[in-house]
């Protein structure tokens, strides 16, 4: 789970960002407290964000217990242990650490990248212009 | 409802000051309009008065109360969005009935109070659609609807017509005039488009980088206006201008001449030019009548029709360009030569500083 945080504080802070601040701005023009405008306001428009990252953080804890669980071994480990490995007895292979975590690093931005905008658009469409 | 007071009101962000002392009172019942180019700080100052941004310096009054640090529900006052910011996830009946609901209103009431409303707005028949499921003139409407029902003390529109196409934005700019005669409240109303304070304003508040250039009545402001700012801002087609110098100074105006030598008679208080000053003058397209005895010699460069009116674009012999505005059927043609003649009561003199020669005669209509 927490191997999964990064992208999770990203993706549900590009839902939250995306929700139009006029909005908010409308709800404390009503009268709406900083409470009232986070649980029927904020929450309900960044629910589909919600939704899609605590999904796609069940799919990511799966798989990696999965993995984990059964082919932790040196020639088939997952990514995280394979970078762990470069911290051993003998010391710490900074240069190898660094070039491993890079590389797996890299498809998560990637992901992340094209993904951020693409589930925003259902609920908010219709609330501003 | 209420009165508004501002008193040198000021904004800073980031030690730049972008609002630079505003005072200002807009009273019991008037509809007032911000107006100004973008970047003026309008905007800004609505949002000041509605409390969503800090006031840096200076007092806020409503109805004789300071409120800077009031709480935007507090205040008394209903804001109309330029995005609409209705909630999408709850219907239009819920829009409208979350701030009563806040406010701790029975349901009952509410009720009654929200179905008034939707019949005036002519929105009963969607109050179970979705903002997602309407227009966009009817999700304006729904925004309106959700500050009326609140009975406000002041209304606040953020350029609340510029998401709207050109026939939808002349009908809601009707509406809009209607409602205010209609519910008598206190209106402030921000907009970058003179035609829309024109029309709607008892009072115009024409601003220029954070600073009030002028206030008045919108015939005051087209016909008197203060300095070449708010002469070349209100009026559409824009006042046209020319490099003129005191020829004469009499006690029924200053005449002024081009270089080329036609001389004019402007009806301004004698007191406030010398002799051979430089000054500008301004006249209006409507205000330049096509005389074939005319001293004014140009050639028509752009014919533009707009069917009860033409507008021609003239170029006179030094390049100075003029926009004349005559009927619909005038017969001009490009590149042919006109003669026009400048109406000298209605023109304006302004100094080197742009500041405007006071006129000796008011205008009946400018209050």
């Amino acid at each position: 789970m927490l191997t999964n945080l990064p992208i999770i504080v990203w993706m549900l802070y590009t839902f939250f960002k995306e929700v139009p601040v006029p909005i908010l701005e409308a709800g404390r023009m009503d009268g709406a407290n900083r409470w009232q405008e986070i649980s029927v306001v904020l929450l309900p428009l960044a629910l589909p964000g919600i939704a899609s990252t605590a999904l796609l953080s069940l799919i990511l804890c799966w798989n990696e217990a999965f993995w984990s669980l059964n082919l932790t071994s040196s020639n088939a480990a997952p990514l995280a242990s394979f970078i762990a490995s470069f911290s051993s007895p003998e010391g710490l292979f900074f240069a190898k650490l660094s070039a491993a975590s890079t590389l797996a690093v890299a498809p998560i931005l990637v992901f992340g990248w094209f993904s951020q905008k693409q589930l925003v658009r259902g609920l908010t469409f219709g609330a501003v212009k | 409802m209420a009165k508004v007071e501002l008193r040198d009101i000021r904004k800073t962000y980031n030690a730049e000051e972008i609002i630079k002392g505003v005072s200002l009172d807009i009273e019991n019942e008037e509809f007032v309009v911000f107006v100004g180019p973008s970047g003026c700080g309008k905007s800004t100052l609505l949002r000041m008065i509605a409390g969503l941004e800090e006031i840096s310096g200076g007092d806020l009054m409503i109805d004789g109360a300071r409120v800077n640090d009031l709480e935007p529900a507090k205040r008394g006052l209903a804001m109309v969005f330029q995005s609409y910011a209705l909630y999408p996830h709850m219907n239009v009946y819920r829009n409208m009935e979350f701030g009563l609901k806040l406010a701790g209103m029975p349901e009952a009431e509410r009720r009654q109070k929200i179905t008034d409303v939707a019949r005036t707005l002519q929105l009963d028949a969607y109050l179970k659609h979705k903002p997602g499921q309407l227009s966009g003139g009817q999700r304006q409407r729904v925004a309106i609807g959700r500050a009326i029902v609140r009975n406000p003390k002041v209304f606040l529109f953020d350029e609340p017509l510029s998401n709207l196409d050109a026939a939808l934005r002349g009908q809601m700019r009707v509406e809009l005039a209607t409602l205010h005669r209609r519910l008598k409240a206190t209106t402030i109303y921000v907009t970058h488009d003179q035609v829309e304070a024109m029309t709607m304003a008892d009072k115009i508040v024409v601003l220029q980088k954070g600073v009030v250039e002028q206030v008045g009545s919108p015939l005051e402001l087209y016909h008197h206006p203060r300095n070449l700012f708010v002469a070349r801002f209100i009026g559409s087609p824009p006042m046209n201008f020319l490099p003129v110098t005191t020829r004469s100074i009499d006690p029924e105006g200053v005449t002024v001449a081009r270089d080329r030598g036609e001389s004019l008679l402007v009806p301004v208080l004698p007191g406030e030019t010398a002799s051979a000053e430089a000054l500008t003058l301004g006249v209006r397209p409507e205000h330049i009548v096509i005389d074939p005895e005319g001293d004014v010699h140009g050639t028509i460069r752009m014919v533009e029709r707009l069917g009860a009116l033409t507008l021609l674009h003239v170029t006179l012999a030094d390049d100075t360009l003029l926009i004349v505005q005559t009927d619909g059927d005038h017969g001009g043609e490009i590149d042919r030569p006109i003669r026009l003649r400048l109406q000298a009561d209605n023109c304006h003199l302004f100094d080197a500083r742009g500041i405007a020669l006071t006129k000796l005669t008011r205008h009946r209509l400018a209050r």
